[in-house]
């Protein structure tokens, strides 16, 4: 019975075709309220996937983040922090010694490879053009082993032999910026008042865990920076340190403090003038925000559709109340009362799912962007996907049930009076 | 060969408190291909009586065979079934769905037919032929005059092949000259076969039906 009564309503793929234009044309004599409701699911539609894409981005550029760091890496930042696990100093001081680096490499077994690496801005001239406020980053040739720098290939990183030298390796938002279009490696690039030639040219990475936008900076072999470009020879602002082993790990940050308060000589019950970040301190951090974000999204988008089915529900009882001389009609020409509650199913599924389409194109438009603006990679999420498709389905039904049920009341007889 | 066979019929509602016998004990039998108007006065029970012959209503008591069948004793999905294959309707407000075009409107019938066609929008052009309103098939029921707007409702009507064609006062809305065009119309199409069930209060209207049957407070009068 309920199968020949699909088959009878229209479901066949050329009835379907006609209930649908029928569908989409009544709901066309009630633009403004078929608007609303269709907003809501857009609006649910939209902040799901969008809120599942950009998760699953932050996932894929975390794991990537984790890979181009090794993995057992410590951070030593000076400058008060805001909290644990940020790296975001509240002020910045340059208290860190080369001396310090090497203090933390001699008398810490945990330790594998440290890297005292130092940043300032610096006004860069390339011919004609100055880009100012570009991060120059100071780094020993340990870097290197510490952190796999994506080079392009035509060009080569820095090896022993650049130690002293005037060379650099531009990040490559920075190389856009101030070669606009020109090859950088062989170039010349003038940083206060120095020549530095340009050996390579890195494709981007974006922003990484540590939060610096790592494209914008241009790297200078450490002593070269601390000759030319620093006024205070030895000292340093960061200090990359790779552990032994995973394990060695909480007992090496730990290690790592009391040292250097002891050689700063941070009395008890007084802030470090440092912080010792654990990378996957900061992914968790991240992960934890992230799943914050997640949830807020989920709501949106569980009260968009709940108020874009009531919304719908509202419009379809309207539509019952304005078309009962439509639905007696179709009653007098043959449609049974199943056929007048999957036709106003049918509508509000219709309204549901045109909703579901425009907040799927929207929201995977604002990945795209997010991702673009964000400097992180593009993902579709498909549970997210399927799941705003099944919201979407069941918001149409949950809002057709109460219309159809009042629509299938009606009684031709009380309808079709001349 | 009867086509409608009515036997001591009785419809009864319960208006407010009280009980109407709409139609009291009604008898009687359209042939096949016979051309029948219904008469009576507002309240004589004529409505009920053609809501019953038309499976829009069922009856309280008594037994009603359509086409051989005994649709007295059927479920609404039954009836609307019925409706669908058997009965085509012409309403004297026309009632077109005024989103949809000409053409739409006379293939509404067919989106509740078991059976799928392929041919139906032919069928539904030939109908528009037979009513004379082919070229007029994209256009919506607000551009067309009340007498196409008719003809359109008749096309809808037919484009099932029923047998019986029930027209609710279907000149009610029209001026005489549309009027007797769409009599016209009707006349022809009982000449083809088809039969054909007028309800109406006017006399001229019910002169161009084969036979006359007058209704008085739920009684056939003379019956």
């Amino acid at each position: 019975m309920a199968a020949r009564h699909l088959f009878k309503s229209g479901f066949l793929p050329k009835n379907l075709y006609l209930n649908l234009a029928v569908a989409a044309k009544s709901l066309g004599s009630f633009k403004g309220r078929t608007f609303l409701a269709i907003a809501g699911v857009v609006l649910g539609t939209l902040s799901l996937i969008t809120v599942a894409n950009t998760s699953k981005a932050m996932r894929l550029k975390t794991i990537a983040d984790l890979e181009r760091f090794g993995k057992n890496l410590l951070i030593v930042k000076s400058g008060l922090m805001q909290g644990h696990g940020s790296l975001v100093g509240l002020t910045t001081s340059m208290k860190l010694t080369l001396a310090d680096a090497a203090a933390i490499k001699e008398s810490l077994p945990q330790v594998k490879i440290t890297a005292p690496a130092v940043t300032k801005t610096f006004p860069v001239r390339y011919r004609n053009t100055t880009v100012t406020g570009t991060t120059i980053m100071g780094i020993p040739m340990e870097f290197l082993q510490l952190k796999k720098m994506p080079a392009s290939g035509r060009g080569r990183l820095f090896t022993d032999d650049d130690k002293r030298r005037k060379a650099a390796i531009a990040g490559a938002n920075a190389a856009v910026k101030l070669f606009k279009g020109d090859d950088p490696i062989g170039k010349s690039i003038f940083v206060n008042q120095s020549a530095f030639e340009v050996v390579e040219a890195l494709e981007p990475m974006a922003i990484d865990l540590s939060g610096m936008n790592e494209d914008n900076i241009i790297y200078v072999p450490l002593a070269t920076f601390l000759s030319r470009l620093s006024s205070t020879p030895n000292t340093i602002n960061l200090i990359y340190i790779e552990a032994v082993s995973e394990s060695a790990m909480a007992s090496l940050k730990g290690g790592i403090e009391t040292l250097l308060r002891q050689r700063h000589n941070i009395k008890k019950g007084e802030r470090d003038d440092f912080s010792v970040t654990d990378l996957k301190d900061v992914n968790s951090i991240q992960t934890k925000t992230m799943s914050i974000v997640v949830t807020l999204g989920m709501i949106t988008s569980a009260i968009s559709f709940t108020i874009s089915s009531i919304g719908i529900l509202s419009i379809m009882i309207l539509m019952v109340d304005e078309r009962k001389i439509e639905i007696g009609i179709r009653r007098a020409v043959g449609a049974s009362k199943q056929d007048i509650a999957l036709q106003f199913m049918t509508e509000a599924s219709f309204i549901s799912l045109a909703g579901a389409a425009a907040g799927l194109i929207t929201g995977i438009a604002l990945s795209l962007g997010i991702s673009w603006l964000a400097n992180i990679p593009f993902a579709v999420s498909l549970p997210g996907l399927l799941i705003s498709c099944i919201a979407a389905i069941v918001t149409g039904i949950a809002s057709g049930i109460y219309p159809s049920i009042k629509a299938v009341r009606i009684q031709p007889v009380n309808i079709l009076r001349s | 060969m009867k086509l409608i066979e009515l036997r001591h019929l009785r419809k009864q509602f319960i208006a407010g408190d009280v009980m109407v016998d709409a139609l009291k004990d009604v008898s009687l039998t359209v042939e096949r291909g016979a051309f029948t108007a219904i008469m009576g006065a507002s309240g004589s029970g004529k409505t009920t009586l053609m809501n019953i012959i038309g499976c829009l209503d069922t009856p309280t008591s008594g037994t009603y065979i359509l086409n051989g069948m005994d649709v007295s004793t059927m479920d609404d999905d039954q009836l609307s079934a019925v409706r669908n294959k058997t009965i085509g309707f012409v309403f004297q407000n026309f009632f077109l769905l005024h989103y949809a075009t000409v053409l739409e409107n006379v293939l509404l019938p067919t989106l509740y037919v078991d059976t799928l066609r392929h041919d139906l929008k032919d069928k539904a052009m030939e109908m528009l032929q037979i009513v004379g309103l082919k070229d007029r098939a994209l256009f919506k029921p607000r551009q067309l005059s009340g007498g196409q707007q008719q003809r359109t409702a008749i096309a809808r009507a037919l484009i099932n092949d029923p047998d019986l064609i029930i027209c609710d006062e279907p000149t009610g809305q029209l001026d005489s000259n549309t009027a007797s065009e769409i009599m016209k119309i009707l006349t022809k199409l009982n000449e083809k076969g088809k039969t054909i069930i007028v309800v109406t209060h006017d006399a001229n209207i019910a002169a161009y039906a084969g036979s006359t049957i007058v209704i008085k407070d739920g009684l056939i009068e003379g019956g």
